[in-house]
């Protein structure tokens, strides 16, 4: 339950802040990504459902409808397969693929967007951003997950 | 989730995903009614999602409001104290030159001048730079035919004076004229104002004048020091046969200027 609701308060708090406080908005650092990750790395597979349900909400809160259901799945998905073909856990084996996909997603995301829109992007906004989301990722291991290995 | 419909629907979402991104498919009219359906669902959650969003903009945009606002006052408070500083040397110049002056027991009538420093806040949208808008004006005690100038040439004379606002013509307005000398030569001329170029009147066919001399502007009762109106661009027989022609270059760049100084008419 708790997931839950802290769920939907991410969704809300990257639809409505974070996406204001960035430009292009679907440059910000992915939270929503980063928590579906997370959950990813303790259950599993199961994860993808939220990574759907996750999409299709940011979709229709930023009015960008089939990017994000594309892009979170695809991440959580691609970071499920390289996170089930490691044989041990370290903090490398999380943050390591988190990153490469997360990086993923946000090319992603810029090429899809530049294919049907034209606007400007300032290259260092993409990555302190993306460095945004390697920072929140090792809080999320060192506060959280690494307690419950 | 078994391994056949973990990847079947994984790639079944991320195919849907690209499919609505890259078709348009929510412009349909099918589409529309889903959409819209949903919309009316989480309609107060994007209603709150817009109010946030709109707020936090404007917080942002106070933010950035009082941070330009606080580099204006630094780079302000900057220029002042380089201000106070000349001010400071050019006290210290004038005392020494009072010492000098009674040493060589050569006194010379030095009368400190009374000046005010005011901002530019206009100027003339013609682009002709006929005129400017200073700050400051009955409430700081400007009067009509204040001399308006910057550290080393003129600006302008104050043409006239509002509650708070002054207007002040420029070397390029023909109403400005002003008694004028050519470098050190002591004999006196009238300069009148011009766009883009001011005249010198009256400069005798005898007169050595070349292209390049400084103009300055003198007072008559030589209680203001000359200040530099601009340079001759041109000389040439004029059509009275006793006169040249001479045409001036103001220096000043009204629109460059930011903060003048309006030395004050002895009363």
């Amino acid at each position: 339950m708790r997931y839950t609701v802290l769920f939907f308060v991410l969704v809300f708090f990257e639809a409505a802040v974070l996406q204001t406080l960035f430009r292009p908005g679907f440059i910000a650092p992915d939270v929503v990504l980063i928590v579906l990750i997370s959950r990813a790395y303790l259950l599993g597979r199961s994860t993808i459902l939220w990574a759907i349900l996750g999409g299709a909400l940011l979709d229709l809160m930023t009015d960008t409808i089939g990017l994000h259901l594309a892009l979170e799945t695809l991440s959580v998905y691609v970071f499920l397969l390289i996170y089930e073909r490691l044989l041990f856990r370290t903090i490398l084996t999380y943050t390591v693929p988190a990153g490469v996909v997360l990086l993923l997603k946000k090319s992603l995301a810029l090429l899809m967007m530049k294919s049907k829109f034209s606007f400007g992007l300032n290259p260092s906004v993409f990555l302190i951003s993306w460095l945004l989301e390697i920072l929140l990722l090792l809080g999320v291991y060192f506060l959280y997950l690494r307690r419950k290995e | 989730m078994t391994g056949r419909r973990f990847h079947l629907l994984s790639a079944l979402v991320v195919a849907l995903g690209l499919v609505l991104f890259f078709s348009d498919f929510s412009r349909f009219s099918y589409v529309r009614v889903v959409v819209r359906a949903v919309n009316t669902l989480i309609a107060p959650i994007i209603e709150f999602k817009e109010q946030t969003t709109a707020e936090l903009r404007e917080e942002l945009r106070a933010y950035f409001y009082f941070v330009d606002t606080e580099k204006e006052n630094i780079r302000l408070r900057r220029r002042l104290n380089s201000l106070l500083l000349t001010e400071k040397e050019l006290n210290a110049c004038l005392s020494e030159l009072e010492t000098l002056s009674n040493k060589l027991k050569a006194p010379i009538q030095l009368k400190r001048l009374k000046y005010r420093v005011s901002r530019v806040i206009y100027y003339d949208p013609s682009g002709f730079d006929l005129f400017i808008v200073i700050e400051g004006g009955e409430d700081k005690g400007y009067r009509e035919g204040d001399l308006v100038v910057t550290e080393s040439y003129v600006v302008g004379i104050i043409e006239t004076v509002f509650g708070s606002t002054s207007r002040v013509i420029t070397p390029f307005n023909e109403k400005f004229s002003s008694s004028a000398v050519i470098g050190v030569s002591p004999k006196k001329y009238i300069y009148k104002g011009g766009y883009p170029e001011g005249s010198l009147l009256h400069v005798s066919v005898e007169d050595k004048v070349s292209k390049g001399d400084e103009v300055y502007m003198v007072d008559v009762k030589g209680r203001i020091p000359p200040f530099l109106i601009g340079r001759v661009s041109e000389v040439r027989r004029g059509k009275d046969p006793f006169f040249k022609e001479v045409k001036v270059k103001p220096r000043v760049d009204p629109r460059a200027e930011e903060y003048v100084f309006v030395v004050r008419r002895e009363r």
